[in-house]
């Protein structure tokens, strides 16, 4: 078949082919198969209408009144409307030349940006890999409902993109580049979104995979992502030993991407001190979310994607 | 197991220092997180207390593992077949000198109890398969007995029938009958049981090759002892006084204040106190009247080793000897012996000679029917004897220089026989087991063998033919002669021990020899061969010399205790265990050298160690 390549199952009986990235082991294969496109492929990404897109195609409701087919309400006629929607019962009961308006569909920009910084990579199995397989997910609902995809991997700053791009036939390559993305020495979240933001005043569908684990300030970023021009959608990425780790006795810590070190001494004091200082870190990137009109959703990155993460981005309001 | 370089466990010292280092300095795993953004606001006040005790951490034990591995391969451990209970030979050395009558320091008895007792439970821990060689090394070492597990009780008597005596230890002869006895056995070891006052001992033992493994155990402790080392007499017969030397010896670490008794024939002489000075001496000198026969000396009061407190001197210098001279007339030869110490002549002719009984028979131009038993002296003897082969006519050889044979060296000795004319002599043949210790040219003039109970000697040349009589040499010949051809007197004092050669008379067929206490050792004589007399017992021994039942002589032989290498009970200090190098092919098999395996695995331990410092770099959020 065509998609062969893409979508080729796991075979027990052959050798994962590993590679290893910031010393971590990460299997390789197909983010998913053939019958989880099928499956998702109902489901459509559920942009507001405040989002300006494109009327020309795509199925999102969009603010804009058009004159139209399917009824909705009238207005005058003026210079220059298409004479095949003017009510002529209406010209006759009111005397009055009015245009038949209708409901418009537009397409939307939908950005993804994933975070391939190296504390991606990290833990078993590692968010990269989840936000891989999200970022595929949901760049394939965008190519296939005639969206306008735009994938952005970021490490200190954005990466080559994929896109803009429309149409389902772009589905491989689109599939190919989130495959190939490759881990980052580090991140700089906020300055990327900022410039993102800057760069893109149209704005649009924006959902940023990553775990916010990022030296600079994530709010000055948000700030340039705010409604009514973006719908943003921050999924936090979390490792369940980050929340709760095992680790006891003397230690000395290495930053995944500085290389910076730590000499900790890990006891169940130390470790509960932890657990709230991620927790109460948590909280606050909710609210400063919550505050910035942003969507926040936090997923661990041992959920299976299908059963787990989908249902909660339908229950989130990502997906429809 | 063996262990060939004890120093090497030194190493060990090793384990505490890399405790402390790790006390000092915790090496911390390291761990990959993904960002520090998390970790680095956390409390570390804990930290200091955790340093306190050693963390027991998986890179501490690997340490402590591989150092204390690389420890005990620096002393060259082996381990043998009879570790694992295959079999087990030992050779148990006794010391039995006289030091071991010496108290043993936490023991109530004697140190030779200390080593009997020692001795019985390694008798006991000897398995089924194995055996068990007892030596002695006393003055002389000596073979016990051997058994396995079923003569132990065997083995117990011979060690209950043990004494300490004698003075030294021949404990290289020990080892070597020890080595011998386990020639061949795999799983062999000696035991040394000792008290350890073995000054000679390394010198004794100085480059001696190792070929069993050796234990060296001491029973002995420091002990102070005073000893009465030298007694000695000059001269010890004649008619003035006599001189008396004694040597008195303190060793141990305390002055100390005693009185030294003389006593002559059991009759005090002389009594004087004497300060001794720690490991100090003290020479003492009497001059005795003479006519006395035996001089005994001692201390007063007692101390850790009473038998070296007395000493004693037999001042007997000379044998008696009956002579006969069997002659026609009275010439030189008859003052000559006359002028021999001791010597005891009568006269008679040949015609009433009916047979001799003297321990001294001389017979001066004539021979007997047959020669009488003791000692024989035959001058210028006639023709036509059976018993002896004589020319009828005298001659004077073409070459007529005298040469000395080397047995007779001891009788020419310093006596010059330049001036001397012998003149004519019938030509001798003496036989075949006869040594000629004189000849004159091809002629010989004086030859000297032994038969059955005689010891015969025979001057060819007629005496009032020759110069002889009136040359310095003529008495010194005839005494020289006398002394070889009757016993000489016994020795005037022996070291407890020591194995003395006694030359009987030649019709003696047993010595009688009387110990202190009273036992009767009696020795058969064998005809030309000297007897071996070994006294271990200290006191005043008394010599019987018969013929079948008939008394020939009786002496006293003084047999002493004290000897500077014996009576210092202080212990010396003992070898190492020992064991012997690694051998080859089958020999070796029975000892292998453990210490390769240990740094194997020490090596083994350290790549470990390698491999847990650096594979722990791995992501440590999810290996938790």
């Amino acid at each position: 078949m065509w998609f062969r390549t893409i979508f080729r199952r796991n075979r027990p009986d052959r050798p994962r082919r590993l590679w290893r990235v910031a010393g971590v082991n990460r299997p390789a294969g197909p983010l998913f198969d053939e019958a989880f496109l099928r499956r998702i492929e109902r489901m459509s990404l559920q942009a507001q209408r405040t989002l300006r897109g494109n009327p020309a195609s795509g199925e999102h409701p969009s603010q804009r009144r058009l004159p139209a087919t399917i009824f909705s309400e009238h207005r005058p006629y003026s210079s220059g409307d298409d004479v095949r929607y003017v009510d002529w019962n209406a010209y006759a009961r009111q005397n009055q030349v009015l245009v038949k308006l209708g409901e418009a569909e537009q397409d939307v920009n939908v950005h993804l940006l994933i975070d391939a910084s190296r504390s991606m990579t990290l833990g078993s199995p590692s968010r990269l890999r989840l936000a891989q397989q999200l970022v595929g997910a949901l760049g394939y609902l965008a190519l296939a409902h005639s969206d306008r995809l735009h994938i952005v991997p970021f490490g200190p700053a954005a990466l080559r993109p994929f896109g803009p791009a429309q149409g389902k036939a772009r589905m491989i390559e689109m599939l190919r580049f989130v495959e190939a993305i490759t881990p980052q020495p580090e991140t700089r979240l906020g300055a990327v979104l900022e410039r993102y933001g800057r760069l893109h005043p149209q704005g649009g569908m924006l959902v940023v995979c990553t775990d916010l684990l990022a030296p600079d300030s994530l709010e000055q970023g948000l700030r340039a992502l705010a409604p009514p021009r973006w719908q943003t959608l921050v999924l936090h990425l979390l490792d369940r030993h980050e929340l709760a780790p095992t680790l006891r006795g003397p230690l000395e810590l290495e930053d995944s991407e500085t290389g910076q070190r730590l000499l900790l001494t890990l006891d169940d004091e130390t470790l509960r001190a932890y657990q709230r200082h991620v927790h109460s870190w948590r909280e606050a990137v909710a609210r400063l979310c919550a505050r910035r009109g942003i969507g926040y959703a936090a997923v661990m990155s041992d959920w299976p994607l299908e059963q787990q993460v989908i249902p909660y981005l339908r229950a989130r309001r990502l997906l429809s | 197991m063996s262990i060939l370089a004890p120093l090497g466990l030194l190493a060990l010292l090793a384990l505490p220092v890399i405790i402390v280092l790790h006390m000092l300095r915790e090496r911390r795993r390291r761990v990959v997180v993904p960002s520090l953004l998390l970790w680095q606001q956390l409390p570390q006040q804990r930290a200091a207390r955790r340093r306190r005790r050693p963390p027991l951490t998986v890179l501490l034990l690997l340490h402590l593992l591989a150092a204390a591995l690389l420890g005990f391969a620096l002393a060259r451990p082996q381990w043998s077949l009879a570790s694992f209970g295959a079999e087990r030979h030992l050779a148990l050395v006794i010391g039995t000198s006289a030091s071991m009558a010496a108290p043993a320091p936490g023991f109530s008895g004697s140190r030779l109890d200390a080593a009997r007792a020692r001795a019985r439970t390694l008798i006991g821990s000897v398995g089924a398969r194995g055996s068990t060689t007892l030596i002695t090394a006393g003055p002389q070492a000596r073979l016990l007995d051997a058994a396995g597990p079923e003569g132990a009780a065997r083995l117990a008597a011979a060690l209950a029938g043990l004494s300490a005596s004698g003075a030294g230890s021949d404990m290289a002869g020990a080892l070597t009958l020890a080595e011998t006895a386990l020639q061949g056995r795999a799983g062999g070891q000696i035991v040394v049981l000792t008290d350890a006052a073995l000054p000679t001992l390394a010198a004794e033992l100085g480059g001696r090759p190792v070929v069993v493994p050796i234990a060296w155990e001491s029973l002995g402790g420091p002990l102070d002892n005073r000893a009465l080392l030298t007694l000695a007499a000059h001269p010890r017969a004649g008619n003035g006084p006599v001189h008396v030397y004694a040597r008195v010896a303190n060793y141990g670490s305390q002055p100390l204040r005693t009185v030294v008794r003389l006593a002559g024939d059991e009759r005090v002489l002389d009594s004087r106190a004497v300060n001794l000075q720690p490991d100090g001496e003290v020479e003492l000198t009497w001059t005795v009247p003479r006519g006395m026969t035996l001089l005994r000396a001692e201390l007063d009061g007692e101390d850790a080793l009473p038998a070296d407190d007395v000493v004693a001197l037999s001042l007997v210098q000379n044998r008696p000897v009956r002579a006969l001279l069997v002659a026609a007339q009275p010439t030189a030869l008859e003052r000559a012996l006359r002028a021999v110490p001791g010597l005891d002549l009568e006269l008679v002719s040949p015609a009433d000679y009916r047979g001799s009984t003297a321990d001294l028979t001389v017979f001066d131009g004539v021979l007997p029917p047959a020669w009488p038993a003791g000692g024989v002296l035959v001058v210028h003897p006639p023709a036509g004897s059976p018993l002896l082969s004589v020319s009828a006519t005298p001659r004077t050889p073409a070459e007529p220089a005298l040469s000395v044979s080397p047995a007779g060296s001891a009788l020419f000795d310093g006596v010059s026989l330049n001036t001397v004319e012998f003149g004519a002599a019938p030509d001798l043949a003496p036989p075949e087991r006869a040594a000629v210790l004189l000849a004159r040219g091809d002629q010989p003039l004086i030859a000297s063998w032994r038969s059955e109970t005689s010891t015969i000697a025979v001057w060819s040349f007629d005496l009032a033919q020759s110069n002889l009589t009136t040359r310095l040499a003529f008495p010194l010949l005839v005494a020289r002669t006398v002394r070889e051809l009757t016993p000489p007197a016994p020795p005037a004092a022996l070291l407890a021990g020591a194995v003395v050669e006694l030359r009987p008379d030649p019709r003696a067929t047993t010595l009688e020899l009387t110990a202190p206490d009273g036992a009767i050792t009696r020795i058969a004589v064998t005809p030309g061969a000297p007897a071996r007399f070994n006294p271990d017992q200290p006191g005043i021994y008394t010599l019987a010399e018969r013929a079948g039942a008939r008394l020939l002589y009786e002496g006293r032989i003084a047999v002493n205790a004290g000897a500077a290498f014996e009576s210092d009970l202080r212990p010396q200090s003992l070898p190492g265990p020992v064991a012997p190098p690694a051998l080859s092919g089958t020999e070796g098999a029975a000892n292998r050298p453990l210490w390769p395996w240990l740094a194997a695995v020490a090596l083994l331990v350290m790549l470990g160690e390698w491999f847990y410092v650096h594979g722990r770099r791995a992501p440590g959020l999810a290996e938790g």
